[in-house]
């Protein structure tokens, strides 16, 4: 019988090396306490490793995520890099940290920073990604702008016809994702203005419902978008894609505006995939199972207000960032930070109550 | 939990023992259609294939008119199944993509609201004294012959394909709403994507165009052929697929569905006469065949036993394009002797010298 | 032959082709006044047109027809202006409304 003494208490666990993982890792660090990061990845970064500039200033992906991992190894966090954590198992006070057979880790406090996954906008079926490959999503876009892949149609294409959609995967009960992704309104107006400064004579229209620029400064982009880069907004969501003249794809939306039907010819279609969980959490009375989402599941439940991050039913276990709910790095890092303070005052009633 | 991608959607097709019923429409546009079917499947194929000649039109048409009531439509459906209980099978082989939406649906309701197909069964009892056993396969004709297109294929003596250039022929489908739009899984390939029509051309050597108004509707909608006034509609939507697959030169259009054939056929002679367009830029508009016609000329099945003269746009150009052999003379040699050559339309083509 | 009646026609297709470049004159509108591409159609200059109350005219509407290529109709409904100026007091994208509506009327040939 292994005694609660097998695990240090004041060591906290973080799962998932993305931003919010390491902001949390380093904030707690910071404060005084023994941290370490497991991160199923060989590399840091989570997604942010396949972005190329940030909205809204444009700032390299690469330049914030090198400061971050600078200070992580500054900081002498250690790292368990390539180790996928999928349950936990409660030991006293503490948790186990399991992948398949084998206790990788062990502590006091975990913290989720699973981060999300994208939509699989190959369930959108109406779109084709997958089978036409002019079709992209945001993700794949960013590798293009990386120099990662190469664009969808030739050098001889000076003046592409190009078109983004929003919300998909997103506000979508067929597809079990009843949830808007908030930050990819932004993303497709960053997007489009970046293709436009690729290519000048593009013309470039963005689909969409509702325009959410809720951050500071979003809305500023998106006139700039309209005015300075020319972008094209026409409300409506898109409604299918199919192969067009050439390699052209042959797109249909309903201008709801003006109330009447819009066939287009594309060169690229982006698919603005919305985030989704990247698992869910099956609760036993000692132990939390990470379990492949399915249909209509939902993010990491945490208790009382909405930037809370204790995992319901759970002592000792917290959520950070983006496996709470689509959220954008200003946004994950005060959460991260937040985080930690629950974490070290949870650490701290521990310590209160061993005291009396 | 239903397939998500377009993929999943692949469907059990039983091998054999099946209980076929007919289209009401397809004998009278198309009537070499259905026989060539039941040849090929008993004679080529060597297939267990029951027809009962007692059974009657699904009603599916008259339903969606509105003329039939829903009991009354459930009923005919529960008839035509103890026809097939009483012959001992419980495959189903739907002709029609209308009767096959019907027949899905009924089960679908059935499915349910139990106590809608007790009703059912007891409607029938009290009118004709009949019971019947719910099919364990509904299967359409097209995926029977999407299921067995490679033994169809490898008897095939002929390709799609233009024999004195050898370029592969160029086939747009249009797969009749009824069969996947309503329920996905029903059918290969599920609505946005359906393979049943493309597979079956591309296993015969034909090169599949997915044009940008695949999935429009052809036009038929039931009501909005029905009434005189209402014709325009159909016609409409009918030339919005001729207009998108116009720009990819098509060498022929295949269908599943009696009424999209029918449709798609005979409205380009009617479109031709409003607008003096074809959509083939010869004047000869482009061909229909549908699943059973394109195989039965694939096994080299002849084209007037076929009932190809009595489609509107006329066949002989692609059938020379696939080098199928034909007796120009023969075309209007019915039974009862030579009939005489139709009128001329005023636009269409339709003899060739 | 003589042309069989059918007592039934086909209807156009009337979606937006949005494929074709943009005409030279929309063009030469939008450069001459480009604050019309900072319009996100919130409706407040049709909202307190003076004309708009009367007609079919309705600033952001006309925005949306330009756009399309649909210059008739733009010219048309422009003429309904008077200039009066209230929708570009409301408009919250500082768009140039009033000379935009000149340059639209002017979308119209002269009458002779
Ligand atoms: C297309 C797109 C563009 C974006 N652009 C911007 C932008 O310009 N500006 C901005 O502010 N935000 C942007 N965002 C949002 C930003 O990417 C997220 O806010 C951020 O990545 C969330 O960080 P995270 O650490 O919570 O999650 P993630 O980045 O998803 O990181 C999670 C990490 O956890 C790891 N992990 C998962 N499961 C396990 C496990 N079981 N065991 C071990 N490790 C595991 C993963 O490998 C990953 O490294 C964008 C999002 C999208 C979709
Ligand atoms: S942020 Fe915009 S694109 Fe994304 S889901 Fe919400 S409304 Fe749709
Ligand atoms: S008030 Fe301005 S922004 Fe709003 S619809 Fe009118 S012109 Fe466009
Ligand atoms: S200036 Fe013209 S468009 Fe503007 S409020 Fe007056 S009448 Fe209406």
């Amino acid at each position: 019988m292994r005694s609660s003494e097998y695990i240090n208490k004041d060591e906290v666990a973080i799962i998932g090396g993305g931003p919010a993982g390491m902001q949390t890792a380093l904030v707690l660090s910071a404060r005084g306490f023994s941290v370490r990061i497991y991160e199923q990845k060989e590399q840091l970064g989570g997604h942010l490793k396949g972005w190329h500039h940030l909205f809204p200033h444009g700032v390299a992906a690469s330049d914030l995520l090198g400061a971050l991992k600078e200070q992580v190894l500054a900081r002498a966090i250690p790292l368990h890099l390539g180790q996928t954590v999928d349950h936990l198992q409660k030991v006293g006070e503490g948790w186990e940290l399991w992948q398949g057979e084998t206790v990788v880790g062990r502590a006091g406090v975990v913290v989720l920073a699973n981060g999300f996954a994208l939509f699989d906008a190959r369930r959108k079926e109406e779109y084709g990604y997958g089978l036409y490959p002019s079709v992209l999503t945001s993700a794949d876009l960013e590798a293009v702008f990386r120099k990662e892949r190469p664009w969808p149609f030739g050098p001889d294409c000076a003046a592409p016809q190009i078109g983004f959609v929003h919300c998909v995967g997103s506000r979508d009960l067929k597809c079990g994702s009843p949830h808007c992704s908030k930050l990819c309104c932004v993303t497709a107006v960053k997007q489009a203005m970046a293709v436009k400064a690729f290519f000048p004579e593009a013309q470039v229209y963005c689909f969409y419902m509702d325009l959410r620029m809720h951050g500071l400064e979003y809305e500023e982009l998106y006139r700039k978008a309209q005015v300075d880069y020319g972008v094209r907004f026409i409300r409506g969501r898109l409604s299918e894609a199919a192969p067009g003249q050439g390699k052209r794809l042959h797109v249909k939306a309903e201008d709801t505006l003006q109330g009447r039907p819009l066939h287009l010819q594309l060169d690229m279609l982006v698919l603005m995939s919305g985030m989704v969980p990247t698992f869910v959490l099956e609760q036993q009375e000692r132990a939390v199972f990470f379990k492949e989402p399915v249909f209509g599941s939902g993010f990491v439940p945490v208790q009382g207000f909405l930037a809370a991050g204790s995992v319901v039913q759970q002592k000792g276990l917290f959520a950070s960032g983006a496996c709470k709910g689509p959220a954008t790095l200003p946004e994950v890092f005060a959460d991260a930070a937040a985080v930690a303070c629950e974490v070290e005052q949870y650490l701290k009633s521990l310590k209160a109550v061993a005291h009396a | 939990m239903t397939p998500l991608l377009w993929k999943d959607y692949q469907k059990e097709v039983p091998d054999n023992h099946y209980f076929f019923v007919r289209s009401c429409i397809r004998q009278t546009f198309f009537p070499g259609a259905e026989a060539a079917l039941l040849d090929i499947l008993r004679n080529s194929l060597g297939l267990d294939i029951f027809e009962d000649r007692r059974h009657t039109t699904c009603t599916g048409i008259a339903y969606h008119c509105d003329l039939v009531p829903l009991e009354t439509i459930m009923t005919v459906i529960a008839r035509q199944l103890s026809l097939m209980t009483e012959a001992g099978y419980r495959h189903l082989l739907v002709s029609c993509v209308t009767s096959f939406g019907i027949y899905l649906e009924m089960l679908d309701m059935w499915q349910h609201h139990p106590e809608m197909l007790e009703q059912t069964r007891e409607a029938l009892w009290k009118s004709t004294r009949r019971t019947f056993e719910l099919p364990t396969a509904l299967v359409h004709t097209s995926d029977l012959i999407y299921h067995l297109r490679k033994p169809i294929a490898d008897r095939s003596p002929h390709r799609l394909v233009d024999k004195s250039t050898q370029r592969a022929l160029r086939v747009v489908d249009h797969v009749g709403c009824h069969y996947a739009k309503i329920f996905p899984a029903g059918g290969f390939g599920g609505a946005e994507f359906p393979s049943v029509l493309s597979g079956l051309a591309e296993t015969f050597g034909g090169e599949m165009v997915d044009y940008p108004e695949r999935r429009h509707c052809c036009g038929f909608g039931f009501r909005h052929y029905m009434l005189q006034e209402n014709r325009g509609y159909s016609v409409s939507n009918s030339r919005i697929k001729f207009e998108s697959m116009e720009a990819f030169a098509p060498d022929l259009i295949l269908t599943n569905c009696p009424g999209c054939n029918m449709f798609l056929d005979r409205w380009q002679y009617t479109l031709a006469e409003m607008s003096g367009k074809t959509y083939d830029g010869e004047g000869k508009g482009i061909p229909v065949l549908s699943h059973e016609e394109l195989a039965a000329l694939m096994l080299g099945r002849d084209p007037w036993t076929l009932g190809l003269q009595m489609h509107q746009v006329q066949l002989e150009p692609l059938l020379d394009k696939i080098g199928i052999a034909y007796q120009a003379r023969q075309k209007y040699s019915m039974v009862e002797g030579v009939a005489g050559v139709p009128r001329e339309p005023g636009v269409l083509k339709v003899s060739f010298e | 032959m003589p042309k069989p009646d059918f007592g039934f026609s086909f209807a156009p297709n009337r979606a937006l082709e949005l494929s074709v470049p943009l005409l030279p004159e929309v063009q030469a509108v939008l450069e001459a006044e480009p604050s019309i591409r900072a319009c996100m159609a919130c409706g407040q200059c049709a909202a307190v047109c003076t004309a708009g109350v009367f007609t079919p005219l309705a600033f952001y509407r006309l925005v949306l027809q330009l756009w399309a290529g649909e210059v008739e109709v733009v010219g048309q409904r422009a003429q309904h202006c008077m200039l009066c100026g209230k929708c570009q007091m409301t408009c919250p994208r500082g768009v140039n409304i009033r000379n935009a509506l000149l340059l639209m009327a002017a979308l119209l040939p002269p009458k002779p």
